[in-house]
């Protein structure tokens, strides 16, 4: 299985080197999987870039997937209206076709 | 008052608004209760009583209090806009800025005035019935839906929650906000229900700028608070969308909201229901329907998901069509997204001249680098000036845009202009405007204002008729005057339209005789008797009305016009109206000019006033040298040999114009140059090449000089003067001019004996 | 006197000093404070369709500025342009607005002090400048300078005329 390990922090300080990390690993054949147990603090700009990492894997018929997220970042989420968007298998996009 | 710089900012802020303000209140006029359009006022008022506060201006927050309290009140539907509550609104918005103006004199405005003002403002507020307007405004326009409309109205009715429509603005996490933390501050307020992330809006990994913010959320709201309360959550959020829908918001307003949309190509229906004008259930079996159609062979499209919906009449027609004009409207609205900086204006004037000597002395050091690559061949040197020369060009074209504004500000004042006088005088006249995104040198701008009031006046005053009048002539009753701008090579044309009674040119012409300024024996073309109007003297105070009036002659008009370099002229019909014309140049400061020589001296074509460069054949030689026209390509090309008309005109020279032409040295060179139509021949000694010049005005001295836009400091650093075309063209062809004449019959002549072949 | 020794007198600026100067062999006075500067007769842009006494226009540091051959137009003959033949930039107030001229003189001689209570009046004969644009004369060991009133010299009835020409001649032509 194809994963992304990201740690430390996630702000917007780093969000561009972390783009290209993950751009750099994106998994040509597979699912994405992205390893956040380790990563520290975390911050809008972060949620957003996994928001388009999810909208790539979507366009590319991938699942999208965190491995072990923690809770601070799971509130994170919530707190900014994603949950659905992140978490419910049925996209609410309706664009697309 | 000392006026610091705070200060100025909220004077010129203040006009800012008032400004807009005033078009606001003309565009409410048109169309009646528009709530948008409404809270623009309310906003701009609101905020200069908001900033007055700051700077401890007690009277301005006084007066802009009761001004706010009505706007409020027209808002919240408990007064009807009319006509004389416009009026009376204009009224207070002119007494602010005569509070704005009179800070740096300490004049605190005319108490009589204000208390007038004020007391006009209250009767309109009392008068108001306590039953809201608009409702019943509401009732009708629902009445002509039915069945489904009807029951999108009760659940309509049910909503008791704020809809908030958000797009967070690119710079978002730059600035350091956090979305988190704001829906924190929505919950303080109330309780969030809902809040549906958009995500039409982000890119996918690859396209994204992770900087960059592309978070937008439809919210729905339960709470007591103000609308006020809420928007202030976002007073410092970078927000490219905000819209806040109280609790049971008018249909309209959620057809608004649905024309702001950001969002591309989103889908019809999911616009529909985020936004409650449609439910889930109603979208899905207008799917289904479409479904069974497309199955049936007819293609799906989202125009006609459209269709559907009205066919089923769930939702009225225009929020459909507001719909789909949405989504092709949406992309070119995207690219227009643009941020201002304001800047001190003469900072930049100071910036424009600086570049104007950089250019300058790049041309000259171009020429000595020339010069040193003819002897050393010195390659890097070589492509290091063409570089900078590139730059410097750059540099030019984007200094000389920085100065460039739309002359739509300009015109939009016409409006109230048009309004308040068709009043005054009885008569209906509509204004309308073309071409007002055209652009224009800011210095051209601030000085057109004036010429085009007094033109405007004018067509006012005395070219549109009393509608009984029109009626009578078969006309409307309201007349129109239009208001035309647009873009030619390097001019810029602004034309006043109007369909009024039009100028009788015998009746100009008898009247031009009377007051001396033309001769009885003087034959005029229809033309020149409307350009008669321009002449100095023509206009008198008996026929002044304290419209048009001011003391102020259309031969000012034109002296102004022709200061910016423009040239104005008058086209009429009798009956039908009247259009005035006016050219005037882009810009006052940097041209790309053409540079040629007489006499050892240099001059400056600009250059796109040039149609073409050419060295005349022995035969057209000849043909020069004993007339005033050429043949070239079969046709007849009126010639000027600039040397001669210089020297004919000069005080003390009278030379004989054949014996000079045999005797002077054989030029052969020719600029073809074209303006308004007219194509003329300049014959010159060598062609030079391509210059760029930074003109400076001719100067007190020589600022009576016909034919010349100014002076140009070459590379050689020599000056030379700039032609001034459209000028020289009329100074040649003019009528008035002995070499007109000749020149007109000659061609006039040979144009008929060409036809004779 | 040499040109360098003649531009450092001129910094000392004050009321009554006056630049004499040469100009087809008539000496003539201008007063100091109206000078800027003093610099060679070089090429020069000829002006068409302006009056002769118009030299033409120089570039002086990125200005334009005008200048007035005053041989001519006091007809004192033509100038002798040499090495010696120089520019006087002369500023002076036409109707508030403050204008730059220059002006040819043959030679500049000195800076010379000449008080107010020194100046005499204009005769009305036998001077070979019209009246109008003599400030006053002064008495030297070998007869009269001549003090320009260089603003009437310079003001804008005088040398704007250029604006009328075309109106003049086209009244002409017809």
């Amino acid at each position: 299985m194809d994963l992304i390990q990201l740690s430390g922090n996630c702000s917007i300080y780093e969000i561009t080197q972390l783009h290209q990390q993950i751009h750099d690993n994106w998994p040509t054949q597979t699912d994405l999987n992205l390893d956040v147990s380790n990563i520290s603090q975390v911050d809008a700009s972060f949620i957003q870039l996994l928001a388009s990492c999810k909208k790539q894997a979507n366009n590319n018929n991938h699942l999208f997937k965190l491995v072990n997220p923690s809770e601070q970042l799971l509130n994170k989420i919530k707190a900014m209206f994603l949950n659905d968007y992140f978490f419910n298998t049925e996209s609410p996009e309706t664009e697309g076709s | 008052m000392e006026i610091d710089e705070n200060i100025q900012i909220f004077i010129s802020e203040g006009e800012e608004l008032l400004q807009e303000m005033e078009e606001s209140l003309l565009e409410l006029e048109e169309s009646g209760n528009d709530d948008e359009v409404l809270n623009k006022i309310f906003r701009a008022a609101h905020t200069i009583k908001g900033s007055a506060g700051l700077f401890g201006f007690d009277y301005i927050i006084h007066f802009t209090h009761v001004v706010e309290n009505v706007l409020d009140d027209m808002r919240n539907c408990l007064i009807p806009t009319s006509s004389e509550l416009i009026t009376v609104l204009m009224r207070s918005r002119d007494y602010i800025i005569t509070l704005l103006d009179g800070i740096a004199d300490d004049f605190e405005g005319d108490k009589a005035e204000e208390e007038e003002l004020i007391n006009l403002l209250n009767a309109f507020k009392s008068s108001g019935a306590e039953s809201s307007v608009c409702e019943t405004e509401q009732i009708s326009d629902e009445s002509t839906s039915d069945n489904a409309a009807t029951d999108k109205s009760e659940e309509q009715a049910q909503t008791n929650h704020y809809h908030i429509s958000l797009r967070l603005g690119a710079d978002t996490f730059r600035m350091g906000f956090d979305p988190a933390s704001m829906f924190r501050q929505l919950s303080d307020l109330g309780e969030v229900k809902e809040a549906v992330f958009i995500p039409q809006n982000l890119p996918s990994l690859e396209n994204i700028d992770p900087e960059g913010c592309y978070l937008g959320w439809e919210i729905a709201l339960v709470s007591n608070v103000k609308k006020e309360e809420i928007s202030e959550i976002f007073q410092f959020v970078d927000v490219s969308q905000l819209t806040i829908l109280p609790p049971q918001s008018h249909f309209s307003d959620y057809k608004h909201l649905i024309e702001q949309l950001p969002e591309e190509e989103m889908a019809l229906g999911q616009i529909l229901i985020e936004t409650g004008s449609l439910t889930e259930n109603e979208l899905q079996s207008i799917l289904n329907e479409q479904k069974e159609k497309s199955d049936s062979g007819e293609s799906p499209s989202k125009h006609l998901t459209g269709d559907l919906l009205v066919e089923n009449q769930m939702v009225q027609k225009e929020v459909v069509e507001e719909a789909l004009n949405k989504q092709t409207k949406v992309r070119e609205q995207k690219q227009k997204a643009l941020t201002f900086v304001k800047v001190d204006s003469s900072k930049l004037d100071k910036l424009i001249n600086l570049v104007g000597e950089l250019v300058i002395n790049g041309a000259k050091l171009n020429q000595i680098t020339e010069d040193l690559v003819k002897t050393t061949a010195n390659e890097e040197l070589e492509e290091t000036m063409e570089g900078l020369t590139m730059s410097l060009e750059e540099l030019r074209e984007i200094a000389l845009g920085l100065r460039m504004v739309p002359i739509g500000m300009t015109f939009n004042r016409f409006h109230r202009v048009v309004r308040d006088t068709s009043k005054d005088l009885d008569k209906e006249i509509k204004l309308e405007i073309y071409g007002a995104e055209t652009e224009l040198d800011k210095t051209v701008i601030e000085k057109i204002g004036d010429p085009l009031m007094h033109l405007i006046r004018n067509s006012l005053d005395h070219g549109i008729e009393m509608p009984d009048v029109r009626q009578r002539a078969g006309k409307p009753s309201e007349g129109i005057i239009t208001l035309k701008a647009q873009h030619e090579a390097g001019y810029i044309t602004i034309q006043i339209l109007d369909d009024g009674k039009g100028l009788d040119p015998v009746a100009l012409r008898t009247k031009a005789i009377e007051k001396g300024i033309i001769d009885e024996s003087k034959k005029l073309s229809d033309q020149d008797c409307y350009n008669l109007i321009f002449a100095a003297g023509f206009s008198t105070a008996e026929q002044v009305s304290n419209i048009s009036g001011r003391g102020v002659g259309m031969d000012v008009v034109r002296r102004n016009i022709e200061s910016l370099r423009g040239s104005v002229y008058i086209d009429s019909e009798l009956g039908i109206g009247t259009t005035i014309t006016i050219q005037l140049p882009l810009t006052l400061a940097i041209i790309d000019g053409f540079n040629v020589s007489i006499d050892d001296e240099s001059y400056i074509f600009p250059l796109d006033m040039i149609h073409e460069c050419l060295t005349l054949t022995p035969a057209q030689i000849k043909e020069a040298t004993v007339q005033n026209y050429i043949t070239l390509r079969e046709d007849v090309l009126p010639i000027v040999h600039l040397k001669e008309y210089f020297d004919t005109n000069n005080e003390n020279n009278n030379y004989n114009t054949t014996y000079m032409r045999h005797h002077d040295r054989e030029r052969h060179n020719i600029v073809v140059v074209e303006f308004a139509n007219q194509k003329i021949g300049l014959i010159v000694d060598e062609l030079l090449g391509e210059v760029q010049a930074v003109i400076k005005p001719l100067g007190r001295v020589f600022k009576g000089l016909s034919g010349f836009a100014g002076f140009t400091i070459l590379g050689s650093g020599m000056v030379a003067l700039v032609l001034d075309i459209p000028s020289l063209i009329k100074e040649v062809v003019g009528n008035e001019h002995k070499y007109f004449d000749s020149l007109k019959q000659k061609s006039i002549s040979s144009r008929g004996n060409r036809n004779l072949h | 006197m040499s040109l360098e020794e003649i531009v450092n007198e001129l910094a000392v600026t004050e009321q009554d000093q006056h630049l004499t100067f040469d100009l087809s062999g008539e000496e003539l006075a201008v007063p100091v404070m109206n000078i800027r500067e003093i610099i060679r007769f070089g090429k020069l842009t000829k002006m068409p369709m302006v009056p002769n006494f118009i030299e033409g226009v120089i570039n002086l540091r990125g200005n334009v500025v005008p200048v007035i051959n005053l041989a001519s137009k006091f007809a004192l003959g033509i100038n002798n342009n040499d090495k010696r033949t120089c520019i006087i930039i002369m500023e002076v107030d036409i109707e508030d607005e403050a204008v730059v001229m220059g002006i040819v003189v043959d030679k500049v001689l000195q800076v010379i002090e000449i008080p107010d209570d020194e100046i005499e009046p204009t005769p009305t004969l036998g001077a070979k400048i019209q009246t109008n644009f003599i400030k006053g004369m002064a008495k030297k060991e070998d007869g009269f300078t001549i003090i320009l009133d260089i603003s009437q010299v310079l003001s804008a009835e005088e040398v704007a005329i250029v604006s009328d020409i075309h109106k003049k001649s086209d009244k002409d032509d017809q």
